[in-house]
């Protein structure tokens, strides 16, 4: 095995959200389908939920970067949390309207109304969670005017999920619900990634019983693997260096490193 | 760059720590077995021995054993020689009590002691002697004279009881290790009671005995003790109730009921009428 096999594997895993990462899971692909379908419908607004690490920012990427090309669309993975900042930011990207000064609501849907496009443009708003109360009724009230079309991600913890029902459930519109992956999602994962990546002998050393190790500490959530494989191959990388490889073998992933990386990452309390 | 070596130390820590709970778990279901085991092994001895009990049928020799001694005198000494069968059955008793042995159920004797110092005495309350029958006087002398003509035989038989009991150790259901104590007591003092009978034949001892015996739900042997007793003294009041009793818990109630009519005809004695009551109209099983 080289030495820059288990690098190389490493730097599979860091955990940045890039579209071509995305990696095509049957009920992932299933959902993203839908969300493409959703987008296509005459809805002001559609609703992307589930807890942190399910991969909801990586499907406004992946939205984004697939149909950017054939309409309009603007992707905010930064929430804009002034208003008025808000308002210009959408004005000029959409409408090209540089506006100097405050841009409040009113304001904002005259420069909508004296600029008309040929298609509806779609607004992806990631970590809609951080958004103020008012700024998400103002949100709403855009979307009911039907001139832009808004998805918005939510992080599903018990005070945002109250958010969500209270904001939008009664005006809705589409809610697509993401999950962490099961067990065979998650062998399925972590292979694919290394072997888009050409680390097919770092994919195989991935059996069944390690990934159910793995799956044990992450519960499935992607961040949390990717994180947990990240601090894996890292230590693979010093052991390889240190000459230490033959203690723990090459055949499989070994138990002990998965839990030293858990410790270390911090998903399990030592 | 991660420190491997505090990583390691680390990772050790948690292994150790992620066994603990394991290690309890495995030495609590260990103890557990074992105890379950252990009582499981009790049970089935007591109930073995509840069956065997259950299944345990009085001889037919015992009858003629208790139907001969209520008998008048004039028969008792035409019958001596006769009677000869007989008493070898009386004295096969012990052979007979030594097989069932092996599976009676033992009783917690509560301090048996305190009871002891509690109960009254009748047997030193001597009744008049024109009030006894004739007939009573004379046959338990002869059936004791027999008796002591075998002392071996019984001592073998107490050796033998005492040493099941210390064999089988049964604890009772419903009593702790505490009682199991208890009764071993009571088993090396009723033999301790039996050897100083042996030497002074006293019936308060031999009573004594009969009523441990009886409480501890060996009613052959407490029969036997009352058989006793009654040869040695017969206006022992209470020795007649434990003797009638014994006979009604051996099943031989038919035994019990024209003993006890005899002796109540010839002592008057209340309590025996009392027993007597109870026992035709099967209030006392």
């Amino acid at each position: 095995m080289s030495s820059s096999i288990f690098e190389s594997s490493k730097e599979v895993f860091v955990d940045v959200v890039n579209h071509k990462d995305y990696v095509q899971l049957d009920r992932v692909s299933t959902i993203y389908q839908s969300l493409k379908y959703s987008i296509k419908k005459p809805l002001k607004m559609i609703l992307l939920f589930g807890k942190p690490g399910t991969g909801k920012s990586m499907f406004l990427t992946k939205l984004y970067n697939d149909i950017s090309s054939t309409q309009p669309v603007y992707l905010y993975q930064t929430p804009i949390l002034d208003e008025s900042e808000f308002y210009k930011t959408l004005a000029q990207d959409i409408y090209g309207t540089k506006y100097m000064g405050e841009l409040n609501f009113t304001q904002f849907m005259k420069i909508v109304e004296n600029n008309s496009l040929d298609s509806i443009p779609i607004v992806l708003l990631d970590e809609a969670q951080l958004y103020s109360d008012v700024l998400m009724e103002k949100i709403r009230l855009l979307s009911d005017t039907r001139t832009i079309k808004f998805v918005i991600t939510l992080h599903k913890t018990e005070k945002e999920d109250l958010i969500a029902k209270e904001h939008f459930q009664t005006r809705i519109w589409e809610t697509i619900e993401l999950e962490n992956s099961s067990l065979a999602e998650l062998k399925i994962y972590i292979q694919k990634k290394l072997m888009k990546a050409n680390c097919f002998d770092t994919a195989n050393m991935f059996t069944n019983k390690t990934v159910q190790k793995i799956y044990k500490f992450t519960n499935g959530n992607y961040r949390d693997t990717n994180k947990l494989l990240y601090t894996l191959f890292e230590i693979y990388t010093i052991y390889e260096k240190d000459h230490k490889l033959s203690s723990i073998g090459t055949s499989q992933i070994s138990t002990k490193i998965i839990e030293m990386a858990a410790i270390h990452t911090g998903l399990v309390d030592a | 760059m991660l420190d491997i070596n505090e990583l390691e130390q680390r990772w050790l820590r948690y292994k150790i720590k992620s066994y603990i709970p394991h290690g309890v778990i495995v030495i609590s279901l260990i103890v557990i077995i074992s105890i379950v085991v252990l009582f499981m092994g009790k049970m089935d001895t007591k109930e073995s021995v509840q069956v065997a009990q259950k299944k345990k049928q009085l001889p037919q020799k015992q009858q003629n054993i208790a139907q001969s001694k209520p008998k008048p005198t004039q028969q008792v000494t035409h019958n001596t020689i006769k009677k000869a069968p007989q008493k070898t059955q009386l004295h096969q008793e012990p052979v007979y009590t030594k097989q069932t042995q092996q599976k009676i159920v033992l009783q917690p004797s509560l301090g048996f002691m305190k009871n002891m110092q509690q109960s009254s005495l009748p047997y030193y309350e001597t009744s008049p002697l024109q009030n006894t029958p004739q007939t009573q006087m004379q046959q338990p002398t002869t059936r004791y004279q027999q008796l002591k003509q075998q002392p071996k035989l019984i001592q073998n038989e107490v050796v033998t009881s005492t040493q099941t009991v210390e064999e089988d150790k049964i604890i009772p259901e419903e009593e702790s290790k505490k009682i199991t104590i208890q009764r071993h007591n009571a088993r090396e003092d009723i033999a301790g009671v039996i050897k100083r009978f042996k030497k002074n034949n006293n019936p308060a001892l031999s009573l004594f005995v009969a009523k441990k015996y009886y409480e501890l739900g060996e009613y052959r042997k407490s029969y036997n003790y009352a058989l006793i007793t009654n040869q040695i003294n017969s206006n022992i009041e209470a020795s007649w109730l434990i003797f009638a009793k014994s006979l009604v818990k051996l099943g031989e109630k038919e035994m019990a009921i024209k003993t006890l009519t005899k002796y109540v005809q010839s002592s008057n004695s209340g309590n025996a009428r009392l027993l007597l009551n109870e026992i035709k109209q099967g209030k006392f099983r």
